[in-house]
């Protein structure tokens, strides 16, 4: 399976070959990682990973998706996008819209809750220095817009739900 | 006259720091806060707490008759301003005298004198502290200007007197350049400012920011607790401070000091104080300013001295000698503080906010965390971004740099983004490290200080956590049973 998502500003890309509760094998930019989650106490997760010990402090942010992880004195933000790749098409049908391609959240012009009629614009999407407006796809209720205005997107990423 | 009760018009970490050493002192307190600041420990550590409803901060921490009529009404003999707000304002110390309510401060005459460049220079000159060579004259024909110059030295900055934003500036750094450079800066000030007027000042290339702590007493002892290094700035916010400084040696340190003290006793200054000063490589040194007031940065000098400087403040402010003398003030081992802004270095520096989930905390010994924030309390964008000190103290500068570099890793301010991870790369920096700073550091080093991409494995790590806890959340969204997801529950 793989699985998009942001470290900081920069875009990742996973193959997650295993994801149960306490197992994640996944390959990442060209190297193979196994991890075990030994035990996790409130935020804190204690792992091993190809067989060396990590103890990592996961938030969840303010941002609805990112994540504020600490390990090894590092302090990074990581978003995993709201659905797989691969398994995106039925998306559109049940009123999710996506990215038509990389680039950055430029405004976002309704809210969770709105309601919107087809074609109404809901945000704009800035991307190869030129502005794309995403537009409702049918008549409904805005449930949530995953991402604020600034933010980097991949191509393919789901930007908001209608119901 | 003794002092029993203090109201401090004041909120956060410098609230709380007054309260802590009034109940050592066993002094009641009084404490004041906004609707936005209901959740905060200043609201509730004090004795006493006034809410001072919604509104702006003219019509909550610095309405000063409603501080004054709650400081009457809880029979309070003295007011603590802090830092910032009200503490340098005259106006407002008028008001608290004239009310027969102490002002811990200095004298209104001083804050007078001090707060106004002109003035304070003026007065600076008079009793022989060094100023940074300029010229401020009326004349601006271009052969005066140069033979000023030439006298002061070079290289010169010319400075337009509408001056800002770097417009209508030059750095000259021969004669030769002087008459061309003159034109361009006068120029680009008609331009912006419709005024070319300039002045000429000495340029110190690579300068430190040093600043001595003083407090005096009103019977004639004045004292100084040595210096602080303050050269780490950004956009003229200080980011890490550091006691003693690398920079001095005995006998430069002795003389700084001394001036300082110089300056205390010529203005018969009462209270805590503190003489800023700019150090050119060459060691010479220049008066900046003083702020009359505690200082943010002022527990790496606690740290160090082993006094508690709030404690002298309120034993000047009540009239009392002090039994301390400048021999008996020693400094020991090495402390530094780094600020904790709720902000994006990465991204400009932008204020951030945020609910705090966990601050966190060190079990070390001598880390000192000076926070107006509880876990679970909300960051808003009103006050300042300055979230927290955090200050070490080790036998050695090295030994304080590794505490430092732990404690930060302790104390994680989970939910807010901070600039911890970027006052750690600072700390990490070869520089810094040498102890060879100065106030463009930041600005200097901008390309070394951009963040560090972590190991692959550290990254790994990371996403691992993030993937167990997503599907954690998933199950706790459409679970049954929530006992089944507690561990660590046994019975007793």
């Amino acid at each position: 399976m793989e699985k998009k998502l942001l470290i900081g500003e920069n875009e990742v890309s996973l193959n997650i070959i295993k994801l149960t509760d306490t197992e994640v094998n996944f390959d990442f930019e060209g190297e193979k990682f196994s991890c075990r989650l030994l035990n996790k106490n409130n935020s804190d997760y204690l792992m091993s990973i190809n067989g060396h010990s990590f103890s990592v402090s996961v938030t969840n942010f303010e941002n609805k998706g990112m994540k504020q992880i600490f390990s090894k004195g590092f302090e990074e933000y990581i978003k995993l996008f709201p659905k797989a790749i691969g398994s995106s098409s039925k998306g559109s049908a049940a009123g999710s819209l996506e990215s038509p391609m990389p680039g950055k959240i430029f405004k976002v012009l309704k809210k969770a809750g709105e309601t919107v009629k087809v074609g109404e614009t809901i945000l704009i999407l800035e991307a190869m220095k030129m502005e794309h407006t995403i537009k409702a796809t049918k008549d409904g209720c805005i449930e949530e817009i995953f991402f604020h205005e600034g933010e980097q997107v991949t191509g393919g990423a789901v930007l908001c739900a209608i119901e | 006259m003794k002092i029993k009760k203090v109201l401090i018009a004041n909120r956060g970490e410098i609230a709380l720091r007054v309260i802590r050493t009034c109940k050592e002192m066993g002094i009641k307190t009084v404490t004041l806060y906004s609707e936005e600041d209901k959740n905060l420990p200043h609201s509730y550590s004090a004795d006493e707490s006034f809410y001072l409803g919604q509104g702006t901060l003219a019509e909550t921490y610095l309405n000063q008759d409603k501080i004054i009529s709650i400081a009457k009404e809880t029979n309070s003999d003295a007011i603590h301003p802090g830092y910032g707000f009200l503490s340098e304002n005259t106006d407002f110390c008028k008001k608290v005298i004239d009310n027969d309510i102490i002002f811990i401060g200095p004298s209104v005459s001083a804050i007078e004198l001090m707060g106004d460049k002109k003035t304070s220079k003026v007065k600076m000159e008079e009793i022989g502290i060094p100023l940074i060579p300029g010229f401020h004259g009326e004349s601006q024909d271009p052969e005066t200007l140069k033979n000023e110059a030439d006298k002061i030295g070079y290289p010169v900055l010319i400075k337009a007197t509408a001056g800002g934003g770097g417009k209508g500036m030059r750095i000259v750094e021969s004669a030769d350049e002087f008459i061309d450079a003159l034109g361009g800066a006068k120029r680009e000030a008609m331009n912006a400012f419709s005024n070319d007027k300039v002045l000429l000042e000495k340029y110190i290339t690579n300068p430190r920011h040093i600043e001595v702590q003083l407090v005096s007493d009103s019977h004639g002892n004045h004292l100084h607790f040595f210096e602080r290094e303050c050269s780490i700035q950004r956009r003229y916010q200080k980011v890490v401070e550091e006691t003693p400084s690398p920079a001095l040696d005995d006998d430069l340190r002795k003389r700084i000091c001394e001036t300082a003290v110089k300056i205390s006793k010529g203005i018969n200054y009462l209270g805590a104080g503190t003489i800023e000063l700019i150090l050119a490589p060459d060691n010479s040194f220049y008066f900046l300013e003083m702020n009359t007031r505690l200082q943010v940065e002022h527990p790496i000098t606690e740290m160090v001295t082993g006094v508690d400087l709030v404690e002298l403040q309120l034993l000047a402010a009540a009239g009392e000698k002090f039994s301390l003398k400048q021999s008996d003030i020693k400094q020991t081992g090495h402390s530094i503080e780094v600020r904790i802004y709720a902000e994006d270095p990465d991204n400009d520096f932008l204020p951030t906010i945020g609910k705090i989930k966990n601050i966190g905390f060190s079990k070390e010994e001598n880390v000192r965390l000076d926070c107006g924030f509880a876990d679970n309390t909300q960051i808003s964008v009103n006050y300042d971004p300055m979230i927290a000190k955090l200050i070490v103290w080790d036998e050695s500068r090295n030994g304080a740099l590794h505490k430092m570099d732990r404690a930060i890793d302790d104390i994680k301010f989970t939910g807010v983004k901070t600039n911890r991870d970027y006052l750690k790369r600072i700390l990490k920096h070869p520089k810094f490290v040498e102890g060879d700073v100065h106030t463009h550091f930041i600005k200097d080093y901008a390309e070394d200080l951009k963040k560090i991409k972590p190991l692959k494995i550290v990254q790994a790590s990371m996403i691992a956590a993030a993937l167990f806890s997503e599907n954690k959340e998933k199950k706790i969204s459409g679970k049954v049973d929530a006992w089944k997801e507690l561990t660590g529950f046994r019975n007793l």
